[in-house]
């Protein structure tokens, strides 16, 4: 079995440093990936502009919707 | 003076700023006012037969006047619907103006008996659905849900009120499953499906069995057992074949083996009326009596080939009512 000399592990500490972070990205990524993400983003970014010029032509609705209230819970 | 609004509708609770949408992407704040932007205005019309939506007791083989708009609150890896589900309603090309009255008056000229929100997520166009339904209740019609129950529990006990029947897709016993493939969560699901049947609703429930992700035998047999326990034995279950679609076109189309094992399972744990889908010719399309094995409908697909239950909904042979709404 190889043994790891003194003078090797100083020589090669930069690999060994890469190997430890890519071994904890590899671990984070993973641990991310179980945990899941909690539900939708929240809310999305959409093409306003478009939106309303198809509301004020009627193609979309302006129909008030249920169940909202004005400010964050 | 802040103009962020939060939506309660369903368990996301989006804060969205002015000029934003929701989550879903059809529920969006303009002023402070929060705006279905999809109200009376499906992108999707087709008639189908009763056992597409797929429910296989109620009404079996009428026609259902289905609708749906852009828009969803979960995003499915797997979503068979993605080109109507994953955009918004500026987004859409085919866009509709139907509004509650000319949509119940239009599915009367074509005959049908009732109203299904489908192909999305009615969850998300709850107003159009709402309002749609008292419309079509006063005209005699039915009210059909088909979602994925991703809602929270004062909305729907609401929207009961106007529905007749749902399939409800529980798309695994696992909330990792959930928020890996859906960015949602179960508990949820569960609660909307208990409320779809203490309101009184007809209840089935829809299982995409999907290869290596959801068909393990041990949760698929604790799922069974949760329905027999809080939707009772009586509530159909459909196991349905995966296609590879969208973004998960990594994994194989369900082999019949693996659809067969989980009836088994189903069966075993007590539930009487358990399906296949999307596999067109299997026995597990059929309904059977759960007393002595009679057939009682046989299917081919989405179309009914025999149907022996007399109106009652009795099983010819032992006249054991079998559960469902049959007229």
């Amino acid at each position: 079995m190889p043994v790891l000399r003194p003078q090797r592990i100083h020589r090669d500490w930069p690999l060994l440093v890469l190997i430890v972070l890519q071994l904890a990205a590899i671990g984070g990524y993973l641990g991310a990936g179980l945990n899941g993400r909690e539900g939708g983003t929240g809310w999305r970014r959409i093409d306003t502009a478009e939106l309303r010029q198809r509301v004020e032509s009627g193609r979309l609705s302006d129909h008030e919707a249920l169940w909202y209230h004005v400010g964050r819970d | 003076m802040s103009l962020e609004i939060t939506c309660e509708l369903c368990p996301h609770h989006c804060v969205i700023p002015d000029g934003g949408a929701g989550d879903c992407r059809i529920r969006v704040n303009l002023g402070g006012r929060l705006v279905a932007t999809t109200y009376g205005r499906p992108s999707a019309i087709h008639i189908d037969p009763m056992e597409k939506k797929p429910l296989f007791h109620f009404l079996p083989g009428a026609p259902v006047f289905s609708i749906g708009t852009a828009g969803c609150n979960l995003h499915c890896l797997n979503c068979q619907n993605w080109q109507l589900s994953q955009k918004g309603g500026e987004e859409m090309e085919q866009v509709f103006d139907l509004e509650p009255e000319a949509l119940v008056k239009t599915a009367k000229a074509q005959d049908c008996v009732a109203l299904a929100y489908t192909y999305a997520e009615p969850v998300v166009f709850y107003e159009y659905v709402e309002d749609s339904g008292r419309v079509a209740r006063a005209q005699g019609l039915r009210n059909v849900f088909v979602t994925a129950a991703y809602i929270e529990r004062a909305p729907l006990k609401r929207l009961c009120r106007v529905l007749d029947a749902a399939n409800a897709d529980l798309k695994a016993f696992d909330d990792g499953f959930y928020r890996r493939v859906n960015a949602g969560r179960l508990k949820p699901v569960l609660d909307a499906l208990v409320t779809f049947k203490q309101e009184g609703v007809w209840l089935e429930v829809t299982n995409l069995l999907i290869p290596t992700l959801n068909d393990d035998l041990a949760r698929i047999r604790a799922m069974c057992q949760w329905m027999v326990r809080e939707l009772g034995p009586d509530t159909p279950l459909h196991f349905s074949r995966f296609h590879p679609m969208y973004r998960m076109r990594n994994l194989p189309p369900t082999p019949a083996e693996a659809l067969d094992r989980a009836r088994s399972e189903a069966l075993d744990t007590g539930l009487r009326y358990v399906y296949i889908g999307n596999l067109p010719g299997h026995e597990g399309e059929n309904t059977y009596c759960p007393h002595d094995g009679t057939l009682l409908i046989a299917r081919t697909g989405f179309w009914v080939m025999e149907n022996h239950l007399d109106e009652e909904g009795r099983c010819p042979k032992c006249r054991n009512k079998i559960a469902g709404v049959w007229k």
